[in-house]
Formats: structure tokens, C-alpha cells, sequence
């Protein structure tokens, strides 16, 4: 997918801004607080509809104005063009439009723009608590698959009125109650482990290729899939995953009475790295952790666009100042191969050396050639 | 800051705010919109809500709404009253009626489960619909809830509770709308439709 053309109005700084776009490596510099990250949230606004600064979407409408707009234009291949235009108001709410015919469904609308965002918060991804490794599974596998987002949805949606089942006073006959719940949250949540254990399976097999190409070591780097379902023999069968989560859900019954809540499930899953069979994160060094993080930010990349045949859009967000050279080679390796990319850096000159297709500066709420 | 509505007039739009689907700002339109109507008009509306509270009550077979004592559907003799088709809302038996394909009774559960908003078991017509179901001429238990998260999980619980009844409990398909192209529909609707087909 690229994008073409970018039009955006109201949207943080910028009263109106149009920029068009080079199909290769876009590399937007500028001082801080001139908006450089504003830019990248609104193409990630295009792929995934909402921030990954704020979850509120009131807070990106500019100062003092009622709504913002996101127009775009979109080529992947030879004909297959698309216009794509967010908007949202505090009135009126967020409305999606593909070629000027609204989507309603977000299940519809996630995925046409597939997209992959590195940035420093990401450094959390290895090191931080496993909340978030489950968002990067699910903002990932819901952008190659429809049913995986619906999966979550109604997943969710049992969830709540599984809790809310356990958090009754009066339980009365909470045995025969909960089964109906449970029918719901092993369907969907054994898709869910199901879908997530496929990617699992596709980092193992590319992850210490991808580590060591920007390491420039060879390290062995593993990942496991730690299920609050336990063993992890059912794994390898898929099939098996509804009949285990059964037979767990049984057995934590009077747990989960006592404790209120559904304390098995997808939602409590989490992702464990390895590098020489010893855990990443109780010995790693801070640039190890970036490397690791940047790999699996590729692989990503990899991932989606061999599940879908499109080549999703990378952001990157000043991330450049953090990395030394060897890492910094590494990433700039990968990118002559990645179709359209979008980086912003306070530090235009330490791109001199490379061939890039286009450069920006952003100054005073507009945007010059470089 | 003051109310400016008189409390007559005040206590009209308290009153049709408390309607479903009225907002306060549509509440007062509507209201000032009375005010103004003549009075002939005020006194049919007033008549028409006391009439339907008066005239119109719940059949006492099926719940659904009716003039009598029995409803048209369960009174009627040609319709087939071996099975009962199960819907969440008296509305809904007017869109399966509407189809014509379509000769059981049914029977009005009035709503579905929901732990979240307080609605258990008991607070259904469960246990009317067993009593129904246990009438020998009772063969099948047609279930035409919405298929929201609570309308599948109340499927799954009439299904349960008619598991060693020997009745037969089906469902109604979803899936493909008629006349769609599929090229059309969102991946997530032909992704269900897939995991649920069916040999012909």
C-alpha cells in the first residue's frame, strides 16, 4: 500500500496541511514540538482508525475547533486506487469513508491500510508488563484478519458479563449460569490463542536471522507462548485448545467464584523471550532490548505482508537518536526493501550517507523540500 | 440557571423524555409542538395511550400482545403448533411474520441474559416456555434471537435446558444476506458464514 497524498485539517498543530508523498523512504525532520509526530498519527489514524498517542480522540482536534479531517489517496499495484478520509467530531463521532461510501464496521474498515509503528514506548513491548504484548498480538493479527477482531470483540464482551456473573452477591445457581458464558469464551478465545500461537510459530522460525542481521552477532533467540491454559503440550494441536480450555475452566471454578473473576483465558496470556534458553529480560542489555524490539517490528512487517500480499506502511518515530551505529546500519539495511516508510528525527544530517527517496523539514506548521 | 418552562409544561417533557429514543432537546420540541396543537388533537393522543393500556394485553399463551385473551397466531387453528419459535421481543415476531415462510407459534422470552444490565434467568419467561414445551403435540424449539453475544448465550441456554426433553432446539442461520454479492461483504460475516456452512 502507499500513500500517495496526505490532507489533514485541524488535526493537532496543523490548521490544514497537504504534503505529497514519495513511494519509497519519507523522512520528515524539524525541530521538537513542530509536529512531526502529529503526521505519522494521522497516517496511523488511516491504518487503525485511532491514536497510538492518546486514546481519546477529542485530544488530536486542534485548539479551539469542532472536528478533524484525514483525506488520503491510495495506490497498491497498478490500478487499485484508494481515497480514505477519517472523521471526527465531538459531536458527531468518528466516520470512516472508502472511496466516499462510509464503513461502519470496524471489523469492515481495519487492515485496508495495514501498517506497522515503531516507536519509543515500543522499547516497553520486551520489557514492560505482558498488556502489552497482548496489544502488539492483537493490533497485529486484527490486520490480517477480520474474524480475529470479531473474535476479540465478542470475547471481550463475554468476558464482562462473565465477570459480572462472578461478581454477584447472590450467586444462586452460578454452575449452571456460568457454562453458558463459558461456551462463548472458549469458542472465541480458542481462536484467539490459535491465531496468536500461528505467529508465534512464524517469530520462531525468523527471529535470531533478524536479531543477529542487525546485531551482527549470532545469538540464538527464542519465544514461547505462556498460556494461563498451562501445558503447553495441546499447543502443537490447535484442535485441542477448546477441550483444554474446558477442562481448565473446570477446574479453576471454585477460584474464580471466590476471586470474582475469569482468571484463564486469552486476556491473561503473555509472551516470553528467550536468548540461549536464558529469559531476554532478566539479563538483556538496553541495546540488546532495542535490537530485539526492532526485529520484531520487522518480522511484523514480514508477517503481515506474507498473510496479505500487501506491503503494510512503517512508521517510524524518532527513534535514530537512540541507536548507535551498528543498529542504526542494520534498520537502514532493512528499509531498502520495505516499500513506503515514513521517519521523523530531530537529526536530518545522519542521513546523509544513505539514499533516500525523499526529504521534509517542518517548520512553522508547514512542510519544505529538503 | 432558571428553568424557563412552566412546571406543567416541564412535567410534559419529563414525561416524553422517559420515552425510548427522546432526547431532552427532542422532548421539549415535542412538548411546545402539543401546546400549540389544538385541543381535539391533545385529547385523541391522551384517548389513544389510555386505550392501548386498557384494550391491549399479553396473550396468555405466548406473550405476545394482543386484544383478547389468547393472541391471533395462537388462536389461529391452521398454524402449526408443534413448534414454538423463540424471540427476545414481541417486535421481532412482527418481522418473521412479515416473511410469510413462517406457520408455527411463538413465544415472547422478553429480552435476554445479561449479567452486565442485571437480567438473570428468572427474570424470563423460562419457565412458561418449559410448561409450554411440555405438551406432547410440542416437537421442535425454533430459537430466532439476535445474534448479539447475550442473544448466543441465551440460545446456548435454552438449548441446555431442553438437552434430555427429546425436543428438537434449532436456530435460525446467519450469515450471507439474500441478494448480496459476496465480493460485498465484510470479510468478518463470509469468515463466520464459512466456520458455520452446512452440507446441501
Amino acid at each position: 500500500m502507499i500513500l500517495k497524498e496526505l490532507e489533514i485539517e485541524n488535526f493537532r498543530l496543523f490548521p490544514y496541511l497537504k504534503i505529497t508523498f514519495s513511494d519509497g523512504i519519507n523522512i520528515i525532520s524539524g525541530l521538537n514540538g513542530q509536529g512531526k509526530t502529529s503526521i505519522l498519527e494521522s497516517i496511523y489514524y488511516l491504518a487503525l482508525t485511532k491514536s497510538f498517542r492518546t486514546s481519546n480522540d477529542n485530544h488530536v482536534i486542534s485548539y479551539n475547533k469542532k472536528h478533524f479531517n484525514i483525506k488520503s489517496n491510495f495506490v497498491s499495484g497498478e490500478s487499485d486506487k484508494k481515497v480514505i478520509r477519517i472523521f471526527h467530531s465531538s459531536s458527531e463521532g468518528k466516520h470512516l469513508f472508502i472511496n466516499k461510501k462510509e464503513v461502519l464496521k470496524f471489523s469492515e474498515y481495519i487492515g485496508t491500510v495495514p501498517c506497522v509503528i515503531l516507536t519509543l514506548d515500543d522499547l516497553k513491548l520486551t520489557l514492560g508488563g505482558p498488556r502489552e504484548r497482548r496489544r502488539f498480538l492483537d493490533i497485529l493479527i486484527s490486520q490480517i484478519s477480520p474474524v480475529y477482531l470479531e473474535d476479540l470483540k465478542i470475547y471481550r464482551r463475554t468476558l464482562q458479563q462473565r465477570n459480572a456473573l462472578l461478581g454477584k452477591e447472590n450467586k444462586g445457581d452460578i454452575k449452571n449460569q456460568i457454562s453458558i458464558w463459558n461456551e462463548k469464551l472458549i469458542e472465541h478465545g480458542s481462536r484467539i490463542i490459535s491465531n496468536r500461537l500461528d505467529f508465534i510459530d512464524f517469530l520462531n522460525i525468523h527471529l535470531s536471522e533478524y536479531y543477529n542481521k542487525i546485531s551482527t552477532l549470532s545469538d540464538k533467540i527464542g519465544v514461547d507462548y505462556q498460556s494461563s491454559l498451562g501445558d503447553k503440550d495441546y499447543l502443537s494441536d490447535r484442535k485441542r485448545i477448546p477441550v483444554r480450555f474446558e477442562k481448565k475452566l473446570n477446574l479453576v471454578f471454585k477460584y474464580e467464584v471466590e476471586k470474582r473473576k475469569t482468571v484463564i483465558g486469552p486476556h491473561r496470556d503473555d509472551v516470553q523471550f528467550f536468548k540461549e534458553d536464558k529469559v531476554f529480560r532478566d539479563f538483556c542489555s538496553q541495546g540488546e532490548n532495542k535490537t530485539l524490539v526492532i526485529a520484531l517490528k520487522f518480522l511484523e512487517w514480514e508477517y503481515i505482508s506474507k498473510e496479505r500480499h500487501i506491503k503494510p506502511i512503517l512508521l517510524l518515530d524518532d527513534i535514530f537518536g537512540e541507536l548507535d551505529e551498528v543498529r542504526m546500519r542494520g534498520l537502514l539495511d532493512f528499509l531498502k526493501v520495505i516499500g513506503q516508510a515514513y521517519i521523523t528525527t530531530t537529526m536530518q544530517d545522519k542521513f546523509k550517507t544513505h539514499h533516500t527517496s525523499q526529504k521534509f523539514v517542518l517548520k512553522e506548521k508547514r512542510l519544505y523540500d529538503a | 440557571m432558571a428553568n424557563p418552562f412552566p412546571p406543567a409544561l416541564d412535567y410534559l417533557v419529563q414525561q416524553l423524555h422517559h420515552l425510548p429514543g427522546i432526547g431532552k432537546r427532542t422532548a421539549q420540541r415535542l412538548a411546545i409542538f402539543l401546546l400549540k396543537d389544538t385541543d381535539e388533537n391533545a385529547q385523541n393522543l391522551s384517548q389513544a395511550i389510555l386505550r392501548v393500556k386498557k384494550e391491549i394485553n399479553l396473550c396468555q399463551e405466548c406473550f405476545n400482545i394482543t386484544e383478547t385473551e389468547v393472541c391471533e397466531i395462537c388462536a389461529n387453528l391452521r398454524r402449526d403448533k408443534s413448534t414454538i419459535c423463540v424471540v427476545e421481543d414481541i417486535v421481532d415476531i412482527f418481522a418473521i411474520e412479515k416473511s410469510h415462510e413462517y406457520s408455527g407459534v411463538y413465544h415472547v422470552l422478553g429480552g435476554v441474559i445479561s449479567p452486565l444490565s442485571g437480567v438473570s434467568p428468572e427474570d424470563l419467561r423460562f419457565s412458561e416456555l418449559i410448561e409450554r414445551a411440555k405438551k406432547p403435540e410440542v416437537n421442535e424449539i425454533l430459537l430466532a434471537l439476535n445474534p448479539s453475544t447475550e442473544g448466543e448465550a441465551t440460545m446456548i441456554y435454552i438449548s441446555k435446558l431442553f438437552k434430555s426433553s427429546g425436543k428438537k432446539v434449532t436456530r435460525i442461520a446467519s450469515g450471507i444476506p439474500l441478494g448480496a454479492h459476496l465480493e460485498f461483504i465484510d470479510d468478518a460475516t463470509i469468515g463466520r458464514a464459512i466456520l458455520s456452512r452446512r452440507e446441501i
